[in-house]
């Protein structure tokens, strides 16, 4: 792979896998890092990306390796909640398109932000495929290969994560 | 909309944005990247073999005598070509240590080091203007007495390591082999990996305590090594859940030139923002929050 090639998988995976890497860790300086590292690992393994069929798969699966890694190496840090990392500033331009109404508007950003709490709260199990098919928009075969699960597994997974945020909303008043 | 629908589209606007890196994460990982690609112009994977240069070797080991496991210094940076390194290792400067550490389920042994003058561009590729390099030959070894995978082989590379020199009292992530003009050339015999490095000459340091670090990472690890701001030392992680080791470089303390080394690290000018040193890192996986 060439520098310029190189720099074309930054330029057009980055984003994606940027913000999977965000909602994964929580917090955008530990985004920076598993962002950086997943990056560095694949310029490692660049003879194995095939630009043809899917590089952000590829890159998904890196980031992945490297926070479980990460998550059992720090297994016996604190237990925080970071919640309040998760800042509107980073979050609120996805939401542009729903600003008809000022009222409306806050309802759906606090609508928004509690989904992406209780998404952040679901087990890893669920959190992954979530953060996967929403976030980095990879497709179940796409999902079902990284995770080494059935097909299936990965629609009940997504089902099973939608039941539970649906049920979370209506306990919080939202329809 | 159906219920499964409207939650998808919840879903893609919660968990859809527009975060992007900052430009200058990219940039960084491209500095990165054009490290790497200039230390693999360095290293020079591949035994260019001659049969004299094998018989001259064979001789030179069983004249060793058969207790000794390992080729010596001298035998690698001949097997390197790399003229400077050659005459470095045949010359007084060589030091013979053979200091043996085990991590990882690897055996790591510091062979020897040296100084020599620089006298050409035809050995390890740099564009340093230092006219002295500093080597050191590592072997490596399974634990289980297996063999390390050959150079042809595919598990070769498998196996990343970052093997550097470092100075008290100058960050780590900042002086070490890649910033100091280095490069590696690596080779397999009977089973057991020989790496010799090299980089800008280090004895101009040796009034400070001047360290040989492995790591099975990509490039300097903060997470493998710690650094004491206040005193300047370098240690290994205890909790490093991985390769990480640290010999002495016992380089005579007269040969330091504190003068020389100011100016060097002036010449270097290759760091000088400040990476801030990393908090407590959190386990993602114990982040909680009760939506309840």
């Amino acid at each position: 792979m060439t520098r310029q090639e190189f720099r074309n998988l930054v330029e057009e995976e980055g984003k994606e896998v940027y913000s999977f890497c965000f909602y994964l860790t929580q917090k955008k300086e530990y985004a920076e890092d598993l962002y950086q590292e997943t990056m560095l690992k694949a310029m490692e393994q660049c003879s194995k990306i095939d630009k043809f069929q899917n590089p952000k798969s590829f890159l998904i699966a890196i980031g992945i390796g490297i926070w479980k890694n990460t998550m059992r190496k720090n297994a016996r840090r604190k237990r925080i909640a970071p919640s309040s990392e998760l800042k509107e500033e980073f979050l609120d331009q996805g939401e542009c398109s729903y600003k008809n109404n000022l009222e409306e508007n806050i309802i759906l950003k606090e609508k928004l932000s509690l989904v992406r709490t209780i998404v952040s709260s679901l087990e890893e199990k669920y959190r992954l495929p979530v953060y996967m098919f929403y976030t980095a928009e990879m497709s179940i075969q796409q999902i079902s290969k990284i995770l080494h699960i059935p097909n299936g597994t990965v629609k009940s997974r997504l089902h099973k994560a939608k039941a539970v945020i649906r049920k979370k909303l209506e306990e919080y008043g939202y329809e | 909309m159906n219920n499964d629908k409207k939650m998808d589209s919840i879903l893609k606007d919660a968990l859809l944005s527009n975060l992007e890196p900052d430009t200058e994460l990219n940039q960084k990982i491209m500095r990165q990247w054009k490290e790497k690609e200039e230390m693999k112009d360095i290293k020079r994977k591949g035994p260019v073999f001659v049969v004299t240069a094998i018989c001259a070797l064979l001789l030179s080991v069983t004249v060793v005598g058969a207790a000794v496991k390992y080729l010596n210094s001298e035998n690698i940076a001949k097997e390197s070509g790399n003229q400077d390194a050659i005459k470095a290792f045949s010359g007084e400067n060589s030091m013979e240590i053979n200091e043996k550490k085990q991590a990882g389920g690897y055996f790591f042994t510091l062979l020897g080091i040296s100084t020599g003058e620089k006298l050409g561009q035809e050995g390890l590729k740099n564009e340093s203007t230092e006219l002295e390099k500093s080597y050191a030959v590592i072997a490596i070894e399974k634990e289980d007495g297996s063999a390390m995978p050959s150079i042809e082989d595919e598990d070769y590379g498998k196996l990343q390591l970052f093997i550097s020199p470092l100075i008290q009292g100058l960050k780590p992530w900042q002086y070490n082999i890649a910033s100091m003009n280095g490069g590696y050339y690596e080779i397999e015999k009977e089973g057991i990996l020989y790496r010799m490095i090299e980089c800008d000459n280090i004895e101009k340091f040796a009034d400070k305590k001047l360290y040989l670090c492995i790591s099975n990472t990509i490039f300097y690890s903060n997470e493998a090594f710690q650094y004491d701001e206040a005193t300047g030392s370098i240690t290994v992680n205890e909790n490093y859940d991985g390769i990480n080791l640290l010999f002495d470089l016992p380089i005579d303390k007269s040969k330091a030139n504190p003068e020389e080394a100011e100016t060097y690290l002036k010449g270097l000018g290759l760091f000088t923002e400040e990476i801030e040193d990393r908090e407590e890192e959190i386990d993602p996986a114990q982040i909680t929050i009760d939506v309840e």
